[in-house]
């Protein structure tokens, strides 16, 4: 089965300060329905890389394609869209968990919200507590569903698992594959556990002074 | 008949200044500096604008009027980018903008409109309504400016969170816009709601003490409150709105270097 590249980056260079390059001809391609690994050491680069993978920062140089088309022609919200990005600290608003759910998505079916609750070992109660009320754990994964109800063909996530203990790592894994499996969804999860990216199923990159590299 | 303190009289409010002074000596307050320091800033800057408006009065000329108004339109700029937290950049001229613009709507709306003043830059009018204008875009600039960059740092996760799901900048800043408006626009409300019952506005008691009917005064005070709602209001919007197009990139990214 042949996948057609989804997103494509090639010798992009960042820097915060104008200095030090954060990345620097970094290349990187995602395949429909791929899911690719990326660990390093903290302040290696890998949050700012997933931050560029969503437009949400902009690289100094290099070209950036998304469904063969560059980053520039995309209108950067449905690019957004598609390329969904969850970051490392949880951000929930001072609603109720569905609210949180539907910020981005109002017309959701009460079907695929449940859907995604059952897969990510959520109670079907947590819908109506207040979102500041429900464990870090809890957060990051309504942080995932969230992002997607959006339907996106790509998911980023930053550590999504750095604040779960072992048993509920499994139960994040396992949802994961599922959907992904379901859904023909691309991923890239970043983590700083370079053992259990090893041991993961899928493509695992170490990022390296300032690019990836196979590992 | 109206009486006109002399230079003696003012000197004798130094009583007022001395007893305060006194109090933040035995209560440790340590305030003297400072309240010195404004009390002559205050004087010099108080004699010597009335001198200024004096010499406008005089030679009546429009040019003179605009130049006043002007310069005092730089310094309150000035004033309000100091307040201004921050690496932004472009502070003063932002501030600028909004108060000028805010100022010039509404001082149009009232001296051509409302009052039809003849000639159109009669200073009488012009300069004092024009300065209590500016006094207030000035504060809700400063006010607004202030809240709406340190919500900014605070929140700025959230801001993120809406840009990654796809929202517009336009609506990632929408709470954080909506509070910075309000705060500049709260202390007018309040003024509003006690206006004549707890308290007599400075301009109405100054018209009463200066002879005018206390219902002339009430009539301007009124124009007066409603022109200063509308100028608190347009130029915290307008500045807000500017300070937006300078954080945000044309593809709704955060500038982090300005932040």
């Amino acid at each position: 089965m042949t996948h057609s590249t989804l997103v494509n980056l090639l010798n992009v260079f960042f820097s915060y300060d104008g200095a030090t390059p954060t990345l620097s001809g970094l290349d990187f391609t995602l395949k429909e329905g791929e899911v690719k690994y990326i660990s390093g050491h903290s302040g290696c680069g890998k949050s700012t890389f997933l931050k560029i993978l969503n437009r949400l920062v902009e690289p100094v140089a290099g070209d950036l394609q998304f469904g063969q088309k560059p980053y520039g022609a995309w209108d950067v919200k449905e690019l957004r869209k598609n390329i969904q990005l969850v970051q490392q600290i949880p951000v929930l608003f001072n609603a109720t968990v569905e609210e949180n759910l539907r910020l981005a998505t109002p017309n959701a079916s009460p079907e695929e919200i449940k859907y995604l609750l059952d897969a990510f070992n959520l109670p079907p109660e947590i819908l109506g507590k207040n979102a500041k009320n429900i464990s870090v754990g809890q957060a990051q994964r309504v942080c995932v569903a969230r992002a997607l109800l959006l339907r996106p063909k790509v998911l980023l996530m930053d550590e999504p698992t750095a604040a779960l203990d072992m048993e509920n790592r499994e139960i994040f894994q396992n949802a994961f594959d599922r959907v992904r499996a379901e859904r023909g969804l691309a991923a890239v999860w970043v983590t700083h556990d370079v053992e259990r990216a090893g041991r993961m199923d899928g493509g695992h990159l170490a990022m390296k002074g300032g690019r990836l590299h196979d590992n | 008949m109206i009486i006109d303190p002399s230079y003696a009289d003012l000197a004798l409010t130094g009583i007022l200044i001395l007893a305060v002074l006194y109090l933040s000596h035995r209560e440790h307050l340590e305030i003297g500096r400072t309240y010195i320091h404004a009390s002559i800033r205050a004087v010099v800057q108080l004699i010597l604008v009335g001198y200024v408006i004096e010499y406008v009065f005089r030679l009546d000329r429009w040019y003179l009027v605009a130049l006043l108004l002007t310069a005092m339109s730089f310094v309150a700029a000035h004033e309000g980018a100091r307040r201004f937290p921050g690496k932004i950049g472009y502070a003063a001229g932002m501030v600028w903008v909004s108060i000028f613009a805010g100022t010039f709507i509404n001082t149009f709306v009232v001296t051509e409109v409302i009052l039809k003043i003849e000639p159109w830059w009669s200073p009488r009018y012009l300069l004092p309504l024009a300065g209590m204008i500016m006094g207030n875009a000035l504060n809700s600039g400063s006010l607004a400016g202030e809240r709406f960059v340190s919500d900014f740092r605070s929140r700025i996760a959230e801001v993120e969170t809406h840009l990654t799901l796809g929202f517009s900048s336009a609506h990632a800043v929408r709470e954080i816009k909506r509070n910075a408006v309000r705060s500049a626009l709260i202390p007018t409300f309040n003024a509003m709601f006690t206006v004549g019952i707890v308290h007599l506005p400075g301009m109405m008691t100054g018209q009463i003490l200066s002879g005018s009917s206390p219902l002339t005064a009430t009539k301007y005070q009124i124009i007066v409150m409603f022109m200063i709602s509308s100028t608190v209001a347009l130029t915290a919007l307008i500045l807000i709105h500017l300070l937006k197009r300078r954080i945000f990139t044309a593809a709704e990214q955060i500038r982090y270097d300005l932040i």
